[in-house]
C-alpha cells in the first residue's frame, strides 16, 4: 500500500527501481519471525528515503564546506567588510545577486553563511543570501526552465518572487532585528578566538542533536575554527591541509544536522498519508498553504524540486506551484535544523513566520496579476 | 585532552568518513545507487566520495601528528 503510494507520488525519481527492489526483497527470503519487521515496507521506504536524501545533499554540503574552508583560509575579514555595501538597500541587492556567483543550493549555503557572518558580514545581508541564493542562480533557473518547458512564465516568476520575498525580509530584518541572532557559541565580528579545546567540542558533538528545538543557548565549540591557521606550514601543502582540516571539522558540524533532518523527513514521508492532505488543499488559499507544508516536509534540493513540481502541474494551480518553488528552497525541514546550528531558535522562528506571510502574499499577488 | 585521546578522536572521525566514502563506492560499483538518486546526480555523488576520501586522508595524517594540535 505504502509502496504503491510512493510509486504514485514520486514519478520522477526512483519508482521503477524501487518496485524492482521491493519485489526482489520479498521474494523467496525466509526470515525468523522475530526479525520480520526488518523486511517491512515501512522500514524499506524509510531506508530508501533516508539514504536518498542524504546522498543527494552530500555533494552540495561538501561543496559548501569546502567553499567555507577556502573563505576561512584565503579571505580576510577586511575584504568581506569592503565587499559588502554599507547602504542597506544596496546590501540587500548585493546579497540577492550573490547567488549568481555562488550557485549553491541551501544545503551548501549554510556553512558558507555561518563563515561569512563570523567574518563580519551583516546579518540582514546574510539572511537575504540564505533566502535568495538557492533560487536566484543559473543552475536553478535552468532546471526550472527545463521542467516547465511549455510555461516559461513560471521560471521567470519564480526568480522574480524569490527576489521580492528575500529583499522584503532582508529589509524587515535590518529594520527590526537589533539583537545578535547567532547562537551563544558563535562570536560576532570574528575576533579570532584561540581556544582549541577539542575535549569541549567532542563532549557535545554527538549528544545534543535531540535538544535543538529549545533555545537553551548551547555552546558547542565552534570557536576552534579560528585556531588552525597558524599551525599549518606556509607552503601550498600547508594551506591545502589547512583547508581540508577546516572542511572536515565543518563537515562533522553540519553533518549531524543534515542526518537528523533527513531522518525526520524520511519518517514523516513514510508515515504521513498524503491523500488526506491533498483533499485538504482544494481551496485557493489553503492550496497555497498546503504546498508550503508539502515543500517543507519534502525538503527537496532546489536544483531538483522543479521536476517534482511539474508533476503536480495538472492538479494544482500555477500560483500554488509557485509557492512550492519559492518557499521550499528558502525553508524546509532539513535546512531548519541546519539553520538552528547557526542561529538562535527565536530568530529561526521569526524568520519562518515572516517567510510564510510574505511568500503567501507574494504568490497570491503573482497569481492575480500574471496567471489569470 | 591527552594526545592519545585526541588521536582516538581523529581515528573515529576518519572511520566515519571512510564509512561514507566506502558506502558510496559500493553503491556506485553495484549500480544500486540508482535506487536512491536520480541518474543525473550520480556523477556529483561519485565526486563527493572522492572529496570525502581526501578529507579522510588529512584526518589520518593529523592523527599521526597529534602533538602539533594538542
Amino acid at each position: 500500500m505504502l509502496c504503491k503510494r510512493l510509486f504514485n507520488d514520486w514519478p520522477l525519481t526512483f519508482s521503477p527501481f524501487y518496485a524492482s527492489s521491493c519485489s526482489s526483497l520479498f521474494s523467496g527470503k525466509k526470515q525468523p519471525p522475530d526479525l520480520s519487521w526488518i523486511g517491512s515496507e515501512e522500514l524499506q521506504n524509510f531506508k530508501t528515503l533516508f539514504i536518498s536524501i542524504v546522498l543527494e545533499a552530500l555533494p552540495f554540503v561538501l561543496l559548501g564546506v569546502l567553499v567555507s574552508a577556502l573563505l576561512q583560509m584565503f579571505v580576510s575579514e577586511q575584504t568581506i567588510r569592503k565587499w559588502v555595501p554599507k547602504n542597506p538597500v544596496l546590501g540587500v541587492l548585493f546579497a540577492c545577486a550573490l547567488g549568481i556567483v555562488f550557485p549553491l543550493c541551501e544545503c551548501g549555503m549554510i556553512p558558507v553563511i555561518r563563515r561569512l557572518i563570523l567574518k563580519g558580514m551583516p546579518v540582514y545581508t546574510a539572511v537575504v543570501f540564505i533566502l535568495a541564493g538557492p533560487i536566484i542562480n543559473p543552475v536553478v533557473y535552468a532546471s526550472t526552465f527545463m521542467a516547465f518547458r511549455t510555461r516559461p512564465e513560471i521560471a521567470y516568476s519564480r526568480m522574480a518572487l524569490a527576489f521580492l520575498v528575500a529583499a522584503t525580509i532582508g529589509l524587515l530584518v535590518y529594520r527590526f532585528v537589533r539583537t545578535n541572532p547567532l547562537r551563544a557559541g558563535l562570536k560576532y565580528g570574528a575576533a579570532p578566538v584561540h581556544t582549541h579545546n577539542h575535549a569541549h567540542e567532542h563532549g557535545h558533538e554527538y549528544g545534543h542533536t535531540h535538544h535543538h528545538h529549545t533555545a537553551h543557548g548551547h555552546d558547542h565549540g565552534h570557536t576552534h575554527d579560528h585556531s588552525h591557521t597558524h599551525a599549518h606550514g606556509p607552503g601550498w601543502r600547508g594551506r591545502l591541509s589547512g583547508v581540508l582540516g577546516h572542511a572536515s571539522d565543518e563537515f562533522f558540524d553540519m553533518g549531524k544536522y543534515l542526518i537528523f533532518g533527513a531522518m525526520l523527513t524520511a519518517l514523516i514521508q513514510t508515515f504521513m498519508s498524503r491523500e488526506s492532505l491533498v483533499s485538504i488543499g482544494e481551496g485557493t488559499v489553503s492550496s497555497h498553504l498546503f504546498m508550503m507544508g508539502f515543500a517543507y516536509v519534502l525538503s527537496l534540493c532546489s536544483t531538483s524540486d522543479a521536476f517534482v513540481a511539474s508533476s503536480f502541474a495538472t492538479t494544482f494551480s500555477a500560483g500554488s506551484l509557485l509557492t512550492f518553488l519559492v518557499f521550499g528552497p528558502m525553508l524546509d525541514m532539513k535546512s531548519t535544523l541546519m539553520l538552528l546550528s547557526a542561529f538562535r531558535a527565536k530568530f529561526v522562528l521569526l524568520l519562518t513566520g515572516l517567510l510564510v506571510i510574505v511568500t503567501l502574499i507574494g504568490s497570491l499577488l503573482f497569481e492575480r496579476i500574471f496567471f489569470q | 585532552m591527552s594526545p592519545r585521546l585526541l588521536s582516538f578522536h581523529h581515528t573515529i572521525k576518519a572511520l566515519i568518513l571512510f564509512g561514507f566514502a566506502g558506502y558510496i563506492a559500493y553503491l556506485v560499483h553495484s549500480d544500486r545507487i540508482l535506487l536512491y538518486i536520480a541518474p543525473r546526480m550520480v556523477d556529483y555523488v561519485k565526486w563527493s566520495s572522492l572529496a570525502l576520501y581526501a578529507v579522510l586522508c588529512t584526518k589520518a595524517i593529523r592523527r599521526t601528528h597529534v602533538p602539533q594540535y594538542a
